[in-house]
């Protein structure tokens, strides 16, 4: 017995010395991040954890420039369009290749949206739904490859926020050869992207390597998407150095991880807005007063000092205040005087009372729901509106809320555009006021309908901004809903890494990413 | 053997009935899958329901379910990801095997020799400090002590901290399981084995503070209990050592409440230890069921997960008692 453990530790000590590495060259950066990904195969996700990998492995038309969300060529080097906005044609950089070898041309880009759109698409499998593609392509009516570095868009309407959608991840250009084989593409996934992808295990790494014949190639030989799930404890995993950088951090942490030198904290503006919605169908909603009034009666500012440990900016448009097209309101000053007024012009001098939804999860935008929930209404109380509190568990609370089934509730939204039509039209034109609602303030102002369509239909950006402006006036006015918040973004890295961007339009870009000597 | 298998025959329509029950259960709750998966497209959600027959009446879906679990071993997929259930269920169990067996190894140890210690000095000072570990083992919260097991490490320790099985650097290809340290003994690669007790200590400590806690006191108890019985004073009348007293006689004859209740410990971990798991990014069972199931409302998940943690307390009970036989020959007389 003790021979053969003697035996086992010499052997352990003369081969387990020995490390055997994965193969390839170059530094590896490991991502640290609170989840894994669903799928990858960007024309099927919903989730933003498997956009952040999706990025980072295809390709798409246009794409944002590093850190903002203004679009550059990419794919596609240049475009043109017909006078009535109609038909896009797009040159295609030439000479690129999938990662499988097969090249990037105009039949890959057509195959990536005839996949999405044809419903008896030979790549299509039976329960496959491509949601981003129903939602922000209903415009689109044929698309064909003129030669082979040459792709044409027809729209059976205009649609402005056409160029924006083309850069959305759902767009990414997929390999159509990879369609072909027996395994399952979103779990080997092909695309033309500065990295490819290597290996995935589940809940624990998701490895990609180089690839160095991509026309911006990446700085690391190795990039490693690591889930893990505690905020805390990815912080921890960061300061002794498992990985280089994470994202969503518990906002309690940024002050010391701020004070750590071994560590820098990025922030930039969030992309999204937290709001209350009003349900506009049900009264006392319906009368607009009883909206202004809860709207003079809500304190933002010390909400987002309760709520948001203060890291947040107030929300006065549903349009977040770095996006193009924000138009600048002053928003109503808190006044308790001026909401009892306006309740009493209503017909509530003692105020009513009624039930505040708000969702048991943490969102980005909503990192402390209870807390949100709590201060509204303190401050509706103030005003003699009796609010009793409803927390419903997330699944439940999407489809009570899209049904309408609320008086108010608290909900948020993040863009998947960057184009104030996404924010607007979707949360409050009334074509999506009808069951099941994106709309959940069921508001159905008509004058806004029409400005919104008008806005969505004109190619002129100035004409288009001063269409926005119009229509926040008018909601700021009317008050379907309370903007309340935006969340800014933050990731923590190891002050090692240089050449890291926040990307505000979601997903992460990692080819720019090294270390520093 | 006969009695074995007569237990594995009646468990078969019991887990029929749980997974009608679970399935009910989760049926019956506001919301679904599709809310969640297309929670920013609603008109998604009715075309994802329709593809994957959640339309379907209640029971047509159960007995749909259950037909192939019954018939293919085909556990359906995952309403979240659209990946076969079964697969990943097996692959997660490995993930919980190993921390529980490092876990209760840890506790048997441990634990065990604290009882021991405290039964053979009752009242002095190491039986009150084995009495307090035990009540802090099982008193504190494991998600707060597993925060502080990282902060110590870290902080103090200055030692690297990495969650999750093992360096993801390290080429692991040639991996056909997914038991790491066992396999990785068996091919001779120990820098993954070294790896995965780096990995392993943190979550293993954490996990085994309320089964040691358990185990202490039970070993205790079950000693003193044999230590007041005429034949320990018959052994040691008849001049046998001090020691061969402890360990050969009474400690022999305390084996049995030991056992049991290392068994039901064993049973309920390989259920997964979802707060454990969570704080240490452990791919397990316990995550996989609550934060992937459960959360996202993924029926398959849900159900699949309950019926495989069912079938393995079943089977540790049923091994446990094959164990009383081995440790006590009256037990094996009588069967």
């Amino acid at each position: 017995m003790r021979h053969a453990l003697f035996l086992l530790l010499a052997v352990a000590l003369a081969t387990g010395c020995a490390r055997k590495e994965k193969k390839g060259s170059g530094a590896t950066f490991i991502w640290g991040r609170s989840g894994d990904a669903v799928k990858l195969d960007p024309a099927l996700v919903t989730d933003g954890e498997s956009v952040q990998v999706i990025t980072n492995l295809f390709d798409t038309l246009v794409t944002f420039k590093p850190g903002s969300t203004e679009l550059m060529p990419w794919l596609a080097t240049s475009w043109t369009t017909s006078d009535d906005g109609l038909v896009w044609t797009f040159a295609l950089r030439e000479g690129v290749q999938f990662h499988d070898g097969t090249a990037v041309n105009a039949k890959a880009v057509v195959f990536t949206f005839e996949r999405q759109k044809d419903k008896d698409h030979p790549a299509r499998k039976k329960d496959d739904v491509f949601a981003y593609y129903t939602t922000n392509f209903r415009a689109l009516k044929s698309i064909e490859a003129v030669d082979e570095h040459t792709v044409r868009f027809t729209l059976s309407q205009p649609y402005a926020p056409f160029l924006s959608a083309l850069a959305l991840f759902s767009c990414s250009i997929v390999s159509p050869a990879a369609f072909d084989r027996e395994v399952d593409f979103s779990m080997h996934p092909v695309g033309s992207g500065a990295f490819v992808f290597e290996s995935w295990q589940r809940d624990s790494q998701i490895v990609l390597t180089a690839n160095t014949k991509h026309w911006d190639a990446p700085k690391i030989g190795r990039l490693i998407f690591k889930p893990i799930e505690n905020p805390q404890a990815r912080l921890k995993e960061l300061e002794s150095g498992g990985i280089h950088g994470m994202d969503n951090p518990d906002l309690l942490d940024i002050a010391s991880a701020e004070k750590d030198s071994a560590l820098s904290v990025v922030r930039k503006p969030g992309i999204n807005v937290c709001y209350l919605a009003l349900n506009n169908q049900k009264k006392p909603f319906d009368d607009k007063r009883v909206r202004q009034a809860i709207a003079f009666a809500i304190d933002k500012k010390r909400l987002i000092r309760a709520a948001y440990d203060g890291k947040a900016d107030p929300a006065v448009t549903m349009c977040p205040r770095s996006m193009a097209g924000y138009h600048d309101i002053t928003d109503r000053k808190p006044s308790i005087d001026r909401a009892k007024q306006l309740l009493a012009d209503a017909g509530f001098p003692d105020g009513f009372s009624t039930v505040l939804w708000y969702p048991a999860i943490q969102r980005t935008y909503l990192p402390d729901s209870g807390g949100t929930a709590i201060q509204i209404q303190q401050d509706l109380k103030a005003i003699g509106i009796d609010a009793k509190l409803k927390k419903v568990e997330w699944a439940a609370y999407l489809s009570a809320t899209s049904n309408g089934d609320h008086p108010m509730c608290i909900l948020g939204w993040m863009a998947d555009i960057f184009d104030p039509d996404n924010f607007l039209y979707v949360l409050l034109d009334k074509d999506n006021a009808v069951a099941p609602a994106e709309n959940r303030s069921f508001y159905r102002g008509e004058r806004v309908h029409q400005l919104l369509l008008q806005a969505q239909r004109s190619a002129e950006w100035s004409k288009r901004q001063a269409l926005y402006a119009e229509i926040q006036t008018a909601l700021h006015e009317d008050v379907p809903c309370v903007p309340l918040a935006t969340a800014p973004d933050f990731r923590i890295l190891s002050s090692r890494v240089a050449g890291y961007e926040l990307y505000p339009a979601g997903g992460e870009y990692f080819r720019h990413v090294s270390f520093k000597k | 053997m006969i009695f074995a298998l007569r237990r594995i025959l009646v468990t078969v329509p019991m887990l029929i009935a749980v997974s009608l029950a679970i399935y009910a259960l989760t049926d019956s709750l506001p919301g679904d899958a599709a809310d969640m998966r297309f929670e920013k497209h609603p008109e998604s959600k009715a075309e994802w329901r329709e593809g994957r027959g959640l339309n379907d009446p209640f029971v047509v879906r159960w007995w749909r379910y259950i037909g192939g679990v019954v018939g293919d071993f085909d556990f359906d997929r995952s309403y979240l990801d659209d990946q076969p259930v079964g697969g990943e269920l097996v692959r997660k169990l490995q993930a919980t095997f190993e921390l529980t067996v490092i876990a209760l190894i840890l506790a048997l140890l441990i634990g065990g020799t604290i009882g021991i210690l405290s039964a053979v000095f009752p009242r002095s000072p190491i039986d009150y400090i084995g009495n307090f570990i035990a009540l802090a083992g099982i008193s504190m919260p494991v998600f707060w002590l597993g925060m502080l097991l990282i902060v110590f490490a870290v902080n103090v320790l200055g030692l690297p901290f990495t969650s999750n099985r093992v360096d993801p650097l390290l080429d692991m290809d040639e991996f056909v399981t997914h038991l790491y340290i066992f396999e990785s003994v068996v091919r001779f690669r120990f820098d993954v084995f070294w790896s995965c007790l780096a990995n392993i200590a943190l979550p293993a400590i954490a996990l085994s503070s309320i089964p040691m806690a358990v185990i202490t006191r039970m070993t205790r108890s079950a000693m003193l209990e044999e230590l007041g019985k005429d034949y320990t004073t018959t052994a040691r009348a008849k001049g046998l050592r001090h020691r061969t007293v402890i360990l050969k006689h009474v400690l022999r004859n305390a084996l049995i409440p030991i056992t049991t209740i290392t068994g039901l410990q064993f049973g309920g971990l390989m259920g997964g230890a979802v707060l454990t798991e969570t704080v240490f990014s452990w791919p397990g069972l316990g995550r996989y069921i609550v934060k992937k199931g459960v959360e996202a409302r993924d029926t398959p998940v849900i159900v699949g997960g309950i019926l495989l943690v069912a079938t393995m307390f079943i089977l540790v009970n049923l091994i446990v008692d094959l164990l009383y036989a081995v440790i006590d020959p009256r037990v094996r007389r009588e069967a």
